[in-house]
C-alpha cells in the first residue's frame, strides 16, 4: 500500500467544509457559540448573526444545531436557502410537524397557534440573505406568533447596514456579529486542523512569522486561510515528489508561501 | 503539476520587482537622509563647545578692522583667563558683535502673558472668595466668569458636553441591551430626537413600541420622528393605528398639529 504523504494529509484539512465536525475550538469560535447558545434561550423573536463571508457563520450555526438538536427534537437547521415561498412554508411544515401536507400560509400560521406552545421551536436559518422580501416578512409574521424563534445568518454588506433593514429593525433583540481571528487565533486554527490529523511535525514548522505573513495575505478569513493552506500544501506535494531535495523540512519556506499567494492572487505579478 | 515552473518563474519575477523597489527605496531614501543629517548638523543650535571654538576662532583670526590694542586685550584675555573662565571671557568679548546675544539661553517671559490671563480669569475667583457674605455680587461675578469662560473655551465646552452626552447615550444603550426595558429605550428615543438624530429616534421609538405597545409615548415618537424623516403618512397611519383601539387625547393633538400641517 502506497503511503500517503503528509502534505496530501494536510491539503485534506483544508477542504473548505461546514461539517460541525470541523469546528475549531478557538477562543473567539467558542465565546460565540456558548453567547448563541445563551442567547437562544431568552424569550426574543429573532435572533442575527452576521459577519463577513467566510467568517465562519456556516459552520457556527451547524455547530449549534448539532449541540441543541441532541437535547432539543424542535430545533431545525435550514441550511441552504430555500428560494420558493410555498416551498419554504412546506419545508417548515415537515420540519416542525413531521407532515407532508402542503398548507397555504394562512393555515399554516393556525397550525402553529394551535400546536406549538410558547417559545418552543427555534429555526437556525442560514444565508439569510439569499432571501427576498416577501420571504422575510412571513419569517417575521412567523416569530410573531412567539412560538418559532428564528436565528438568522447573514453576510455583512458595506453597501446596506442590515440592521437597519425594515423587517429585522423591529423584531432583532440580539444581534451578534463574527469579527476575523487576528494572527495568533489564526495560529491556533491552522495549528489545530494540523493536529486533529495528527500532523505534529507540519504544525511545528508555522512560526509566529509564517503565520504573520498568512495573515496579512488572508485577512484572517477562515475560507480564504482554507484556500491558501491548500494551495500551500498543493506546491508541497509537487516539490515532495518531483525535487525533493528543495524542501526544507523544519521550517514553511517562504518561497512556497510566496507562490501559494500568487497562485491564490493575493500578490500580483 | 505543469503550472509549478509557471508560478516559479512569476515568483522570480516577483522577487526581482521586489528588490527593485527595495533598490529604488534606498535610492531614493538615503540622499535625503544625508541632506537632511547635513542640515542638522549643519544648523544644529550652538552648544557650550561650540561657543568656545567659535570665540577661539574670532581669537585666533581677527580681522583688519579690530585695532592692534583690541587684539592684544583678545589675546591677553585668551591667555590669561583660565579654561573654567574661557565661555565667561568669551561672552564677555562677543557682547558687541550681537551673536553671543542670540546663543545666551533666556528664560522665555512668553509665560506670563498667559500669566495675565489666567489671572484675569482667575481674579473673579478670588474676588468671589472674598466677597462670600454679598450673595447678590457673588452671582454677578460667577455669572461674568462663567460668560467670559464660555466665550474663550467655548468650543471646549461644547465638545465636552457632546461627548458626555453620547457616553451616557451610549451607557443607556449597553443596558438596555442588557435589561430589555421599554422605558430606556423610551428616553433614548426622546434624547435621540432632542439632538435631532431623528432615524436613532425611530429607530429605538420602534423598539420601545414593540416591547410596551401600550405606551402612547413610543407612538408620538414614533410620528414625529418620521414626520422630520419626511415620513408623514407613515406617521398619520400608526396614530390612528393606536386611536382605532385606543383613546388619547395627546395623541389626537399630535395627529391634528401633523395633519394641519403644524408638526414639520
Amino acid at each position: 500500500m502506497e503511503k500517503t504523504s503528509v502534505y496530501s494529509t494536510a491539503k485534506e484539512c483544508f477542504v473548505d467544509t461546514e461539517d460541525a465536525k470541523n469546528f475549531i475550538g478557538l477562543d473567539q469560535s467558542i465565546y460565540f457559540l456558548e453567547k448563541l447558545k445563551e442567547t437562544v434561550k431568552k424569550p426574543l423573536k429573532m435572533i442575527l448573526l452576521y459577519g463577513e463571508p467566510g467568517i465562519g457563520k456556516s459552520i457556527l450555526l451547524n455547530r449549534l444545531y448539532m449541540e441543541l438538536s441532541k437535547n432539543n427534537p424542535n430545533v431545525h437547521l435550514i441550511a441552504s436557502p430555500i428560494l420558493d415561498e410555498n416551498n419554504f412554508i412546506k419545508a417548515l411544515n415537515r420540519k416542525i410537524f413531521f407532515d407532508e401536507e402542503d398548507p397555504d400560509f394562512g393555515k399554516f400560521i393556525d397550525k402553529i397557534n394551535e400546536h406549538l406552545s410558547f417559545n418552543s421551536t427555534l429555526i437556525l436559518l442560514d444565508e439569510a440573505q439569499l432571501y427576498s422580501d416577501s420571504q422575510m416578512e412571513k419569517i417575521r409574521i412567523l416569530s410573531d406568533t412567539r412560538k418559532i424563534k428564528f436565528v438568522v445568518s447573514l453576510h455583512k454588506t458595506e453597501q446596506e447596514d442590515l440592521i437597519a433593514k425594515g423587517h429585522f429593525q423591529t423584531r432583532i433583540w440580539e444581534t451578534i456579529e463574527l469579527r476575523p481571528p487576528n494572527a495568533s487565533e489564526l495560529e491556533t486554527y491552522i495549528k489545530k486542523k494540523l493536529l486533529n490529523r495528527n500532523l505534529f511535525s507540519l504544525a511545528n514548522q508555522f512560526d509566529k512569522k509564517t503565520v504573520k505573513f498568512i495573515h496579512s495575505m488572508t485577512k484572517g478569513n477562515y475560507r480564504e486561510t482554507n484556500k491558501y493552506m491548500y494551495s500551500l500544501f498543493e506546491i508541497y506535494e509537487y516539490y515532495e515528489r518531483h525535487r525533493p531535495s528543495l524542501i526544507n523540512f523544519s521550517k514553511i519556506s517562504k518561497k512556497i508561501l510566496e507562490m501559494a499567494a500568487i497562485k491564490v492572487g493575493y500578490i500580483d505579478v | 503539476m505543469y503550472e509549478i515552473e509557471e508560478l516559479e518563474r512569476k515568483w522570480r519575477k516577483y522577487k526581482r520587482k521586489r528588490l527593485l523597489s527595495l533598490f529604488l527605496k534606498i535610492v531614493l531614501t538615503v540622499p535625503f537622509l544625508v541632506v537632511g543629517v547635513f542640515f542638522y548638523l549643519r544648523y544644529e543650535p550652538l552648544t557650550g563647545e561650540e561657543s568656545k571654538e567659535n570665540a577661539s576662532i574670532t581669537a585666533a583670526a581677527p580681522t583688519k578692522e579690530i585695532s592692534k590694542s583690541d587684539q592684544k586685550v583678545i589675546e591677553k584675555s585668551i591667555h590669561k583667563t583660565p579654561k573654567t573662565e574661557k565661555i565667561e571671557s568669551d561672552s564677555i568679548q562677543m557682547e558687541p558683535q550681537k551673536t553671543p546675544k542670540e546663543v545666551v539661553l533666556k528664560p522665555s517671559m512668553d509665560f506670563l502673558n498667559n500669566l495675565e490671563e489666567y489671572k484675569k480669569l482667575s481674579e473673579p475667583k478670588q474676588k468671589r472668595v472674598e466677597n462670600r457674605p454679598k450673595p447678590k455680587k457673588q452671582e454677578t461675578l460667577v455669572k461674568e466668569t462663567k460668560s467670559s469662560l464660555e466665550k474663550k473655551n467655548k468650543n471646549v465646552i461644547k465638545i465636552s458636553k457632546s461627548e458626555s452626552e453620547q457616553d451616557v447615550l451610549k451607557t443607556l444603550e449597553k443596558r438596555f441591551n442588557k435589561n430589555k426595558d421599554p422605558k430606556t429605550a423610551l428616553f433614548l428615543s426622546k434624547a435621540y430626537y432632542n439632538k435631532k438624530d431623528y432615524v436613532k429616534a425611530l429607530k429605538w421609538a420602534i423598539i420601545a413600541n414593540d416591547l410596551d405597545s401600550s405606551n402612547p409615548q413610543s407612538w408620538i415618537l414614533f410620528a414625529k420622528s418620521s414626520v422630520k424623516l419626511g415620513k408623514k403618512e407613515q406617521a398619520v397611519k400608526a396614530l390612528e393605528t393606536f386611536l382605532r383601539t385606543n383613546d388619547n387625547i395627546e395623541i389626537k393633538e399630535v395627529l391634528y398639529s401633523i395633519r394641519r400641517g403644524e408638526l414639520k
